[in-house]
């Protein structure tokens, strides 16, 4: 496990150290060629059931495994297709070329910080690397130095740094609730420990630190009371860099709701912790849809659509039935690479037209086939079309809603689902089908415009069928909850 | 309990009794300079009770805690901060959207309702008052927030922030006694770093603003 870390530590410091890009290129995608490999050896073995016992700071178990499979795609793609764009980025002139090794050495720290997030099983060590992956985030977000580029990353810093600060404030409650029952020496850090001793923990002030807890990594993960920063600061980041805070990072900022979510339902009864996750996701779902219709910003709507999509995961873990929270757990799968795909896809079509704004963009089939086509293929299964395995996802947490009895909700989200693919329909097809053409798109590398075309297959892949290892995952994962098929 | 441990207990009493004094003076002071310091004097209080706390409850990696506060809170951060104001030359005085008075009474009531909570979550067998350093703990988290929400300049957001981590960090001291030394370290160490990307960021926002009215308003 520790391989992970120090395969990211060290990418991190060749790419800062390295002069020279080719090289850069290649130890990272190597680097992240080894984590994949590293990731699909840890499940193997997990599945064979030959990993042995945690031990000491780190522990994996199916939810680790299942983000450090997410984190794996996602590092290997974005770091495939940063190279060319941050490139493109200063032949513009638009970022010093100087600037290059700095870009991968963040992109590096934020995957190391979000590894070791995923391996800890020390809660505290938990909250240190959520706040590590805020502040090499925000550098990234402003990356260009452009003023509206900056101004997003000083709200998304500020903004997640107080989440994250209730958030530490929970962490302590939890630490608290856990002492109580045996005076101070008793009391844990260690999630595995504090799952184990769930009944000795002080249930009152439990609830307490769930709901600063929901609160603060509700905010890094983007639900709605809290989620203001997300539509600026992934409209304005570059694109790979939105494209990995759309699909890496929220799918960390899930796993550690998961994690709490299965600790206070032991201590709370799963369902207290369910209505309110099933009420806070309902309203970021109900707060993103009006927002989706009437923005105008290619990649504004895609953030929106991310608040959307956190709110569905949230609701099918709150359903706290079998289907909904395999579903909500596929989901994170799903979320995390659409929403890489989509953000990479839109990324290129502002690099070929320099425009933002849905209604200047019409006719791109005509002039930018390739891209267009990735773009509509991930808008497409964004809206959970069937071929695509974002349907099955949705499908079984809806299922898993009315399994529930939640009647209303499974009602809302329908009308939401459907309320988001008749806007995504206006507003794309026009991109893509509208009348008047232009031929003035700027050159695209044709790596960048392969990549989210190739991310795409396993999602259709996915949605026909689920392979054998990832169901198991996902069924161990959903037996944290402690429900079973 | 001997007068020994009595003494000590009064003291931690006292001492965040006098953190709390601090952060509502904070709230109603209108300079920056003023605010920086204040969070500084806050910090000390927190570093001596801690080691306070390190003696009566015996936990001697409390001490730890207490001198990351003096490195990090009473010395490191504050120099970030006036740094970060000197270069961008804000003398102005601070402007806030509810008056200093109204501000005063506000935050009188959010303290009220720190203790109303309290009794709710807390009970204990500790051999100090843990309940009433919960409640300004939690009542020096809610007014820093009051401070963010409240004040329009960027630095006294900052300001804010830091006096919520002060909040969370003397609940962390007093009731569980503190994390384990090395999640200790992480968090100062974050905390820290955060304060020094949020200083460039304000440079960055500096740089790329040409309008001085605007600059007027970091």
């Amino acid at each position: 496990m520790e391989t992970l870390l120090i395969i990211t530590g060290a990418l991190a410091l060749l790419s800062a150290a390295l002069p020279w890009r080719r090289v850069i290129n290649a130890v990272n995608l190597a680097g992240y060629l080894a984590y994949a490999a590293v990731t699909a050896l840890l499940v193997r073995s997990h599945l064979a059931g030959t990993d042995g016992p945690a031990t000491g700071l780190f522990h994996h178990d199916a939810l680790t495994l299942l983000i450090l499979i997410i984190i794996s795609v996602v590092g290997f793609a974005g770091a495939l297709y940063s190279a060319p764009f941050i490139a493109g980025e200063i032949e513009r002139h638009r970022l010093s070329p100087f600037k290059y090794r700095k870009y991968f050495a963040l992109y590096n720290l934020l995957f190391f910080a979000m590894t070791l997030l995923v391996l800890a099983d020390n809660i505290g060590v938990m909250w240190v690397s959520i706040e590590a992956t805020t502040l090499a985030s925000a550098l990234m977000v402003s990356f260009d130095n452009r003023h509206e580029a900056v101004e997003a990353a000083w709200r998304y810093l500020l903004i997640c740094s107080i989440g994250i600060a209730f958030a530490l404030f929970g962490t302590v409650l939890t630490y608290y609730a856990s002492s109580h029952a045996g005076g101070p020496e008793s009391g844990s850090l260690s999630w595995r420990t504090l799952l184990t001793s769930a009944a000795t923990i002080d249930p009152a002030s439990m609830k307490f630190a769930f709901l600063f807890l929901l609160l603060g990594y509700g905010t890094k993960a983007g639900l709605v009371p809290m989620a203001r920063w997300k539509p600026r600061t992934y409209g304005e980041a570059p694109s790979p860099v939105s494209a990995v805070l759309a699909g890496g990072l929220v799918a960390c900022s899930l796993y550690t709701l998961v994690r709490f979510a299965v600790l206070c339902g032991a201590v709370l009864g799963q369902a207290t912790v369910g209505r309110y996750l099933v009420f806070f996701g309902l309203i970021s779902v109900v707060f993103s849809v009006p927002l989706i219709i009437a923005e105008n910003d290619v990649k504004r709507i895609f953030a929106y659509s991310s608040i959307e999509h956190v709110g569905i995961i949230v609701v099918g873990l709150g359903f706290g039935t079998f289907y909904g929270i395999y579903g909500a757990l596929l989901h994170i799968l799903n979320n995390a690479v659409m929403k890489t795909a989509l953000f990479m896809s839109a990324g290129n079509l502002v690099s070929a037209t320099g425009e933002k704004d849905v209604r200047r963009l019409s006719c791109m089939i005509r002039s930018t086939p390739l891209i267009t086509i990735g773009f509509l293929a991930a808008v497409v299964a964004v809206t959970a079309m069937p071929p695509f395995s974002l349907f099955l996802s949705e499908f079984n947490i809806l299922r898993g809603g009315l399994q529930s009895g939640g009647y209303l909700a499974v009602g809302v989200l329908l009308v939401a689902f459907l309320l988001v693919f008749i806007a995504f329909y206006v507003k794309f097809s026009q991109v893509a089908f509208g009348d008047e053409c232009r031929a003035d798109a700027r050159p695209v590398a044709r790596r960048q415009q392969l990549i989210p075309v190739v991310l795409l297959m396993p999602m259709l892949m996915l949605g026909f069928f689920i392979p054998d290892p990832l169901h198991r995952l996902l069924v161990e994962a959903a037996g944290l909850f402690g429900v079973k098929p | 309990m001997s007068a020994d441990i009595l003494l000590e207990t009064r003291l931690i009493d006292l001492i965040y009794v006098l953190a709390l004094a601090a952060v509502l003076w904070a709230v109603a002071s209108s300079g920056i300079p003023s605010m920086i310091r204040l969070f500084g004097f806050q910090s000390f209080l927190l570093a001596c009770g801690t080691a306070l706390i390190a003696r009566v409850a015996n936990e001697p990696h409390l001490l730890g805690a207490a001198l990351f506060t003096i490195v990090f809170k009473v010395f490191l951060i504050p120099l970030v901060l006036t740094y970060v104001m000197n270069r961008l030359k804000i003398r102005k005085e601070i402007e806030d959207y509810i008056n200093i008075p109204s501000s005063l009474i506000l935050c009188s009531l959010l303290t009220i309702v720190a203790y109303a909570v309290t009794l709710r979550v807390i009970q204990t067998r500790a051999p100090f008052n843990v309940a009433g350093v919960f409640a300004v703990a939690l009542a020096i988290m809610l007014i820093g927030f009051f401070i963010m929400v409240n004040r329009k300049k960027t630095l006294t957001q900052i300001l804010g922030l830091m006096f919520v981590e002060n909040g969370v960090f003397l609940a962390a001291v007093a009731m569980t006694y503190g994390m384990p030394l090395l999640v200790e370290f992480g968090i100062f160490f974050d905390v820290f770093v955060a304060t020094l990307i949020m200083g460039i960021m304000l440079f960055k926002i500096w740089d790329t603003l040409s309008d001085m009215d605007y600059k007027e308003n970091l």
